[in-house]
């Protein structure tokens, strides 16, 4: 038996999920067990959950690990007092930022508030120019000073960001030295360790929340290793990233910023995965939870990796800038728990506020005493009330019937209305994002299939694909645990942005493959000393270029094996025509590389679900009213999702309930139940 | 669902939402069409630039604003098309550019483009859109900052076909692209606001096609009264009465100064009027404002003011009056040079602010470093074989405190918003200059029970020789406190600091300066909000270590004794 875990530590719960493979017939299993998520050793829950599973350990081959610990810490502001170093004269970057005022009509705007306080951010002299050249000559000898005023600050963690050391990181290395030997205790990381990207405003802005929840993650990380260690875990342990791959104990210790939004990467991944298994290269992911909904555009079965990245921007502010891999990805605050309310106009809001786990919406009777988005899809029938998640509660319809009446009476309408308001108002909100993803940067979305898992994708889908235009609803199998399925799927992966200057001409592609051996090389070497095989890696390697004098700048995958020129210009003029609508007769210039390093450490053979003779008919639970909001009320037949055989067809209105998750198919839509037990559904 | 009929059917409140939603994302689709696929950087970089989706009379179904100054402008320009032309007069297929500053009140860099949009045979609104061209002729490239009339800015543009029918009018472009000195770029931009015209006219035909004409005309008719009922209570909570406020431009640009500016303020029950009688007449210089454009402005600052989280649309503003008289730097007719129309705006949101403070004492703040703070760098670049160069940026500074929260240091003007800063890596790339420090004045932000934010000083060494332009303003009115909080410190450009040829200005035109140079530009700070003895002394020590307020500052301004070693408070001589 070959058995690959996942682990999930959510803020709530943490999660595990085992897939046990038979390696005689192939067969694949299901596992799952849920524990209490246990701050601030967040180990102990994990440890709790794999005892639970009654999965002994030391039979497992594989865990991959998510946590959400590193975003928590961040906007909890959990994480510890951070000191910054920095070039003479530049103090003020992290706090300028870029000076922009996103709530133009706001007299008492308000910066997001610097990580570093003023008088922890210090200069050191010394000078870099664009070229990497040294115009002043780096200067330390100011350095103990200000690391003992650190000490008395009760400073526990030191970021370095010197200017241009994306260039040349050799300022910065020696200082990083030079801490290190002064204050071996202190936890420090220099930006270059994390980027070599340009625009020291986001850079210093990364390393200084890098640096911040270093101490945190370093701590659980090695608690975590230890753990699994002393209960004779054997297997490998692997932890998840932003980037959609996983990468090693030992590295994100280094560098645990780039877990910071590891949550949603790994079933956007996972879309990728099953998109390649169904043949369906062009995706649209959508993952819908109790509080959030988050969307991923998947093109020719490519992930978009990007490099920037914000917490806590929104139209409101500017948020925080952090430069690490992240899979490119728009979130709402749109999900089961989100709270409907009436404003003094009378205008109906869904979201962003969530009524969380605890009280949970009305229906849960834990006492939640506002409407939610899931007591809307109760009241109309959507949700089962008897099989309510997944069976475990009887949902409290009275306390539904409740608090929806104060959303009628404000709208003056009658409650089914309000419910029926509320979905509306909730696939609006979603439709807006999943345009973000798509029509607004140059994709129709007629040309996708949307993937919707997480407990609300399949109740959502549909309604949000026919909106948009898109034909083919794709609902995985175990939907709810989807994203542990994807983090199972996912290689060792590490991606490399580098900023780079270079004219293209037909001579520059020599320096243009000698910036690709030194990345691929430093790579390699790397991973060598991890032991990890050489002939594991395999590289995916992207220009990023522009026309001279303009901002605008595309991505372009490079071909493997020996650069041309005239190649990969037309690549660029096509990529760019695209993205923005026109060519122009200019120069070329090639401003960075990103450089995917991927080793497959082995992952989950996709196995299809065996004919076991059960039909169509076994998988019927019944019938029951169902009310499509727009499409009105049809007589709708339930299925149960799990006993649903592959090879099945049958055509809406139809709602599936599966363990976890309740998908609802509207009149005219067609349901196929393909190999892998995933619902195909075509969007009439 | 399909009807035509102009009477109103029943919206309910579900679907209303529903399709102002529509609206604001079609401006919001069409915002993103014109980034897209615009050709110059002070487009989609800078987003000088705004769109709007607009009904069959003009007025606001929904907007996206790249500059905060353009709130209600295009409205304003096509309905000036609509009166020149007549109402009848637009056929689908139609786009308009225009520039005239007199009409759409801004510098004639400034093009206005919009088509009129039909669905099934009927005029059913107008989709606009704003954008900065880098260069549309005039006697300097770029725009000059010393011209003595709108002749020396470039052409001026009424409403002017550009697509007749559904058919380019190629010698009207092709005259537009002959008269800029980047013609390509400039057609370029052109066609990405045409295309975000025809994004607007898509969308709001799908919302018809999808929701029913008269659906929508209810819809509406609920969201413009839910905006202007919102808006009327707002007013009518201000206390009756006249409220004044009075301030100085510098100068024009041609040394004639400083420029007195006139705001006085009626409230009569739920309606404002703003009135700027008493304002200077018009100047030679660049200074003067198109009417239209000051309407804007004083929409900015009502904004500010009144319900500012409320999108705006056709029931927005219907309370506020906007009086000028004709002649003033307020309300420009020809030949009046506009190239810097904006100054004298920031100046008056700060006036409009303070004249309400006695009355909207939560929601005012004490005024702002004022002014965009623009520096130009131009000359030749010895690492790119003596290529041209030009450096154009505006420059952030200090917030006024209000009650509640010390003012923001080191933020952009309030009449942009959504610029932001060149980073310093990617600007010792593209020119030859290095920058040897940017930071915060200590001591600029006017001080006061909630302080003002610092200005920012920006050092730049000059590699090769240089010219520089510079248009500073507010150094005359630095920004001042409200409630008893003193006042900021102003601006200065310094060249070449402490050495023998040092010289200070704020206004420039090519002036030179030599290889190796130092050029510290400093920004003003904002002015503080109540009285500076009632500050926490807490928050003076705290500001002392931080290094916002000296030590000398805090005794003098604060009356707080501050150690320079501890930073503990020693003594209070309040």
């Amino acid at each position: 038996m070959s058995i690959r875990a996942a682990t999930d530590v959510g803020g709530t719960f943490t999660d595990l999920v085992c897939f046990s493979t038979d390696p005689a017939t192939g067969r694949q299993s299901i596992a799952t067990a849920k524990a209490h998520t246990t701050p601030p050793d967040f180990e102990r829950g994990v440890l709790e959950v794999m005892s639970k599973a009654g999965v002994p350990l030391e039979e497992i081959d594989f865990v991959a690990h998510g946590t959400t610990l590193v975003i928590n810490a961040l906007t909890e502001r959990k994480g510890v007092r951070t000191g910054l170093i920095t070039s003479e004269g530049f103090r003020d970057s992290l706090e300028i930022a870029r000076g922009n005022r996103p709530d133009y009509f706001n007299l008492h705007y308000v910066k997001a508030p610097p990580f570093v306080p003023r008088h922890l951010r210090r200069e050191v002299p010394g000078r870099l120019a664009a070229d990497g050249g040294e115009r002043a000559p780096l200067d330390l000898s100011g350095l103990e000073a200000i690391l003992d005023d650190f000490r008395a600050e009760g400073v526990e963690a030191v970021a370095i960001c010197l200017l241009h050391s994306y260039a040349d990181p050799a300022h910065e290395q020696a200082t990083l030295a030079r801490v290190r030997e002064l204050w071996p205790e202190v936890s420090a990381v220099a930006s270059h360790q994390i980027t070599r990207v340009w625009r020291e405003y986001e850079r210093t802005s990364t390393a200084v929340l890098s640096a911040y929840v270093q101490p945190v993650a370093e701590r659980y990380l090695g608690a975590l290793a230890a753990g699994v260690r002393d209960r004779d875990f054997g297997g490998q342990l692997y932890v998840m990233q932003s980037n959609c791959g996983v990468d090693s104990v030992e590295r994100s210790k280094e560098v645990p910023i780039t877990m910071v939004e590891s949550g949603p990467a790994s079933g956007f991944w996972g879309a990728a995965e099953l998109g390649r298994l169904v043949g369906e290269p062009n995706v649209i992911a959508l993952d819908i939870g109790g509080t959030t909904a988050k969307c991923s555009l998947i093109e020719g079965g490519r992930i978009r990796v990007v490099s920037d990245y914000w917490i806590e921007r929104s139209r409101m502010s500017a948020g925080y800038p952090i430069m690490v891999p992240v899979v490119d990805l728009v979130e709402i605050g749109q999900g089961g728990g989100s709270i409907a309310r009436v404003d003094e106009l009378g205008k109906l809001h869904v979201g962003p506020e969530s009524a969380g786990a605890v009280p949970g919406p009305a229906a849960y009777g834990l006492g939640g005493a506002v409407a939610t988005a899931t007591d809307a899809n109760l009241a109309l029938g959507r949700i089962n009330p008897r099989w309510f998640c997944g069976g475990e509660i009887e949902a409290d319809m009275d306390a539904v019937e409740r608090v929806l009446r104060p959303i009628a009476d404000a709208l003056e309408v009658g409650p089914v209305e309000a419910a029926r308001g509320i979905v509306r108002v909730a696939n609006n909100n979603m439709v807006n994002a999943l345009k973000l993803v798509s029509v607004n940067r140059g994709h129709d979305p007629r040309d996708f299939t949307l993937v919707a898992f997480g407990g609300g994708g399949g109740m959502h889908a549909v309604a949000l694909a026919a909106e948009l235009g898109v034909r083919k609803v794709v609902v995985p199998r175990a939907a709810e645990v989807f994203s542990a399925w994807g983090m199972l799927m996912s290689d060792l992966r590490r991606d490399y942005f580098v900023t780079r200057l270079i004219a293209m001409t037909p001579e520059s592609t020599v320096r243009l493959e000698e910036l690709l051996a030194e990345v691929t090389d430093a790579a390699l070497e790397r991973f060598e000393a991890e032991r990890v095989p050489r002939d594991r890696v395999s590289f995916i390697r992207y220009g990023n270029l522009r026309y001279e004098n303009q901002e605008h700048a595309v991505e372009v995958l490079l071909p493997d094996g020996p650069l041309e020129a005239a190649a990969v210009l037309e690549r660029f003029h096509d990529a760019y025509e695209r993205e923005y609508t026109y060519r122009l007769p200019a120069g070329v210039e090639l401003i960075g590389v990103h450089v995917v390093a991927v080793a497959d450490m082995g992952k989950l053979e996709p196995a299809p679900l065996p004919r076991n003779g059960a039909s169509l008919d076994d998988a019927l639970k019944g019938r029951r009213s169902v009310d499509y909001a727009l499409e009105g009320v049809h007589d709708a037949a339930i299925y149960e999702g799990e006993v649903l055989p592959p090879g099945a067809r049958f055509c809406g209105p139809a709602i599936i309930e599966s363990f976890g998750s309740t998908v609802v198919v509207h009149p005219g839509n067609e349901v196929a139940v393909d190999d892998y037990g995933s619902l195909v559904i075509e969007v009439g | 669902m399909n009807d035509t009929t102009t009477t109103p059917v029943h919206a309910d409140p579900i679907t209303t939402e529903i399709i102002r939603n529509a609206f604001v994302a079609c401006a919001q689709d069409m915002n993103a069409t014109l980034i897209r696929s615009s050709y110059t950087p002070i487009i989609y970089e800078g987003k000088d630039c705004s769109v709007a989706i607009l009904d069959e009379h003009g007025d606001v179904l929904g907007q996206s604003l790249g500059l905060p100054l353009f709130l209600g402008n295009l409205e304003i320009c096509v309905k000036l098309a609509a009166e020149q032309y007549g109402w009848d007069a637009f056929k689908p297929g139609d786009v308009f550019y225009m520039n005239d500053s007199y009409m759409t009140g801004t510098h004639l860099n400034d093009a206005t483009i919009f088509g009129p949009i039909f669905w099934r045979d009927r005029l059913v609104g107008f989709s606009a859109t704003r954008a900065h061209w880098l260069d549309v002729g005039g006697k300097d490239p770029g725009g000059p900052m010393d011209s003595n009339s709108i002749y020396q800015e470039g052409m001026r543009w009424a409403p002017t076909r550009i697509y007749d029918a559904g058919e380019a009018r190629e010698d009207v472009i092709d005259l537009l692209r002959r008269n800029g000195r980047f013609g390509y770029s400039l057609v370029g931009d052109m066609n990405a606001q045409v295309a975000a015209c025809r994004t607007g006219e898509a969308r709001f035909q799908a919302i018809l096609d999808r929701f029913g004409y008269g659906t929508y005309v209810a819809a509406r008719q609920e969201i413009y009264r839910q905006s202007e009922e919102l808006e009327r209570r707002a007013v009518t909570a201000i206390p009756d009465g006249t409220y004044r406020a009075e301030g100085t431009l510098d100068d024009d640009g041609l040394g004639h100064g400083p420029i007195p500016v006139h705001v006085r303020i009626d409230v009569a029950g739920d309606s404002m009027t703003i009135d700027l009688e008493g304002s200077a007449p018009m100047h030679e210089g660049p200074v003067n404002c198109g009417f239209a454009q000051t309407i804007s402005a004083c929409r900015v600052a009502f904004k500010l003011l009144i319900n500012p989280e409320r999108p705006v649309d056709g029931g927005t503003f219907g309370t506020l009056d906007v009086k000028a008289p004709e002649g003033s730097i307020f309300a420009a007719t020809e030949p009046a040079a506009c190239q810097w129309y904006f100054s004298s705006l920031g100046l008056l949101i700060d006036l409009v602010v303070t004249a309400l403070a006695p009355v909207l004492p939560d929601q005012v703040a004490a005024a702002h470093f004022g002014d965009s703070m623009v520096l130009f760098l131009a000359g030749k670049d010895p690492r790119r074989n003596d290529q041209l160069f030009l450096y154009v940026m505006p420059h952030a500074g200090g917030w006024g405190g209000f009650e509640g929260g010390d003012g923001e240091d080191g933020l952009i003007n309030n009449v942009n918003g959504g610029f932001k800063d060149y980073p310093i890596e990617v600007f010792e790339v593209k020119y030859p200059a290095l920058i040897r420090g940017y930071g915060f004045r200590p001591d600029t932000g006017g001080p006061g029970r909630f302080r003002g934010g610092c200005g920012l000083h920006r050092t730049f060494e000059v590699e090769p020789d240089v010219y520089l332009y510079a248009w500073f303003e507010r150094s005359k009115t630095p920004a001042w406190g409200l409630f008893g909080g003193g006042g900021a410190v102003g601006p200065d450009i310094v060249v070449n600091p402490g050495r023998d040829d040092e010289r200070h200005f704020l206004k420039a035109n090519a002036h030179p300066v030599a290889a190796g140079s130092i050029v510290r530009m400093e920004t003003g700070g904002g002015g503080g909000f109540g009285d500076p003895r009632e500050r926490d002394p807490a928050r003076v020590a705290a500001d002392v270590r931080d290094g916002y307020v000296t030590v000398e500052a805090a005794r003098r301004d604060y009356g707080v004794v501050v150690d320079p070693e501890t930073f503990e408070v020693v003594g209070l001589e309040r």
